[in-house]
């Protein structure tokens, strides 16, 4: 061991202890030490600030040490052993502007120091720039978290959709029961197809409302009734169309609706009214609109589709259809804004 | 911290990082491994770390990090790739500076960890001790040792030189 360890130099003893520095000579006699001087055992690494009186004749502790641990610093005690420690305050910073001024004076009077004083300012590294090359690789992206039973029952609907389309059976004519959370867009729908210039109604022998050509669903003279019925469910509930329907629907609406006649009878130009019946097939452009109305449609999977609105607070709706002699099938689906149509072929 | 906040850190503070570890290590390639498990672990508890702490924790994860993987390889004494790995990372700078590198090289772990905190970060004495796990009395012995062997080192050049 080099030297012994004592209170005046204990600290750079302890420090090297901690670190691991010492022999095993020397951690023993350190070991000993503090077991002999109990008060200077510090819990963890936190090292007393208890400085021991620095003198020539007892001090074996490093200057630097020694005035590193020191409270605050003192230029009276400059002198060319310790210029060191100030010059590396000055680059820390822990000195005041007087100080600095006394320190310069001090290098002025001594310029075989003046050297360490500009070796001391070049010990600070300057600032360099590295660029991390995979900085991309750690973004994290911000994923939306769908719930996986969301993504099943869209799923399942989608392959009933399938199953549909190549021949399950439904049946005709049901009656519709749109759930609760679609009447709202149903309503909304509804208005949005609603046109300023329907046509006045046509008197009826039956004091029914006067029609224009193009029919809602009322009772003719003749006593025949028009099924078409695009917007009334036999239950007066508003279903809702396709959007090209609509618009082709709307664009229906723009064409100007000629007036009835004072005795109720339509103008020689206007054609009477025909039953859907006695329509040819290639004749009529409201085929589409005959084959997708909601009350052909059933919806097979109702409590599936009420559970997925009602959780998703988002309406959706399925409905479709077999194709018949006269109509094709098909199915509609509805997710929110998302809608899905399929017009299917006839037998 | 948010997912947000997380990205803000990383576009931030990755280069510093990366920085910190490569003047440690010497090696890129390690040095981009320790970036990732860095990152990788303020990740996995980014919701409990506080938006303005996380450089700090950023920086201890990393010194952590580190001190693992020298332990781990044992690089005290060489570095795998040190030779070339050196002339890489600081064919950039200039005489001094390359001097400087060498010099902090000689440096043990600890001190050359406090004296790259304190000049690339701008840290304060507390906040080296944070990251360090060392009392800020230890962190200024360390420093005032390190800035002294420095310019021992410096001193020695020039009179070689």
């Amino acid at each position: 061991m080099k030297e012994n360890i004592t209170l005046d130099n204990y600290e750079a003893f302890y420090l090297d202890y901690l670190e691991g520095n010492l022999s095993l000579v020397e951690q023993k006699a350190f070991e000993v030490f503090l077991a002999q001087h109990p008060h200077l055992a510090v819990e963890g690494d936190e090292l007393p600030v208890l400085i021991p009186p620095v003198t020539d004749e007892n001090s074996h502790a490093s200057p630097i040490d020694v005035f590193a641990l020191q409270q605050s610093i003192d230029l009276s005690e400059l002198n060319e052993e310790n210029v060191d420690f100030y010059l590396i305050a000055k680059e820390e910073g822990l000195l005041s502007d007087s100080q600095t001024k006394e320190l310069l004076t001090w290098l002025v009077a001594h310029p075989s120091h003046q050297v360490d004083a500009a070796l001391m300012q070049q010990t600070r590294f300057k600032n360099e720039v590295l660029i991390y090359p995979n900085k991309n690789k750690l973004v994290q992206k911000d994923a939306r978290i769908i719930p996986l039973w969301w993504a099943g029952a869209a799923a399942l609907a989608a392959g009933i959709a399938l199953l549909i389309t190549f021949g399950w059976n439904t049946n005709e004519g049901d009656s519709i029961q749109p759930n609760q959370a679609t009447i709202a867009q149903k309503n909304k729908t509804k208005q949005q197809n609603e046109q300023p210039n329907q046509a006045p109604p046509v008197n009826q022998q039956n004091g029914s409302q006067q029609n224009g050509a193009f029919d809602h669903g009322h009772t003719f003279k003749n006593g025949t009734t028009n099924q078409v019925n695009p917007y009334n469910a036999p239950n007066n509930t508003p279903i809702i169309l396709p959007s090209n329907d609509q618009q082709q629907l709307a664009q229906e609406n723009k064409k100007p609706v000629p007036k009835a006649n004072d005795d109720g009878s339509l103008p020689p130009n206007i054609p009477a009214p025909v039953r859907v019946g006695d329509i040819p097939e290639e004749k009529t452009s409201n085929q589409d609109l005959a084959v997708l109305s909601t009350n052909e449609m059933r919806n097979p999977i109702e409590p599936i589709t009420e559970v997925l609105s009602n959780k998703l607070n988002t309406p959706i709706d399925f409905r479709s259809a077999k194709p018949t002699a006269d109509k094709k099938g098909g199915f509609f689906l509805k997710i929110g804004k998302l809608e899905v149509s399929h017009k299917g072929s006839k037998r | 911290m948010n997912t947000k906040e997380y990205n803000n850190a990383v576009n931030q503070y990755a280069d510093n990082i990366y920085r910190f570890v490569v003047k440690h290590t010497r090696n890129k390639m390690l040095a981009d491994d320790i970036v990732q498990e860095t990152f990788a672990k303020v990740w996995e508890k980014h919701e409990s770390i506080q938006a303005d702490k996380a450089k700090s924790y950023l920086f201890t994860t990393a010194y952590h990090c580190l001190v693992d993987v020298m332990k781990k390889e044992n690089r005290s004494a060489t570095l795998d790739g040190y030779e070339s790995a050196s002339s890489e990372v600081e064919s950039h700078l200039f005489d001094v500076q390359k001097v400087l590198h060498e010099a902090l090289n000689t440096l043990p772990e600890i001190q050359k960890t406090v004296v790259l905190l304190r000049d690339y970060e701008g840290y304060h004495y507390d906040e080296i001790a944070e990251i360090t796990n060392l009392s800020e009395s230890q962190v200024k012995v360390y420093i005032f040792r390190a800035r002294q062997a420095l310019k021992s080192y410096l001193k020695e050049i020039e009179l070689v030189a």
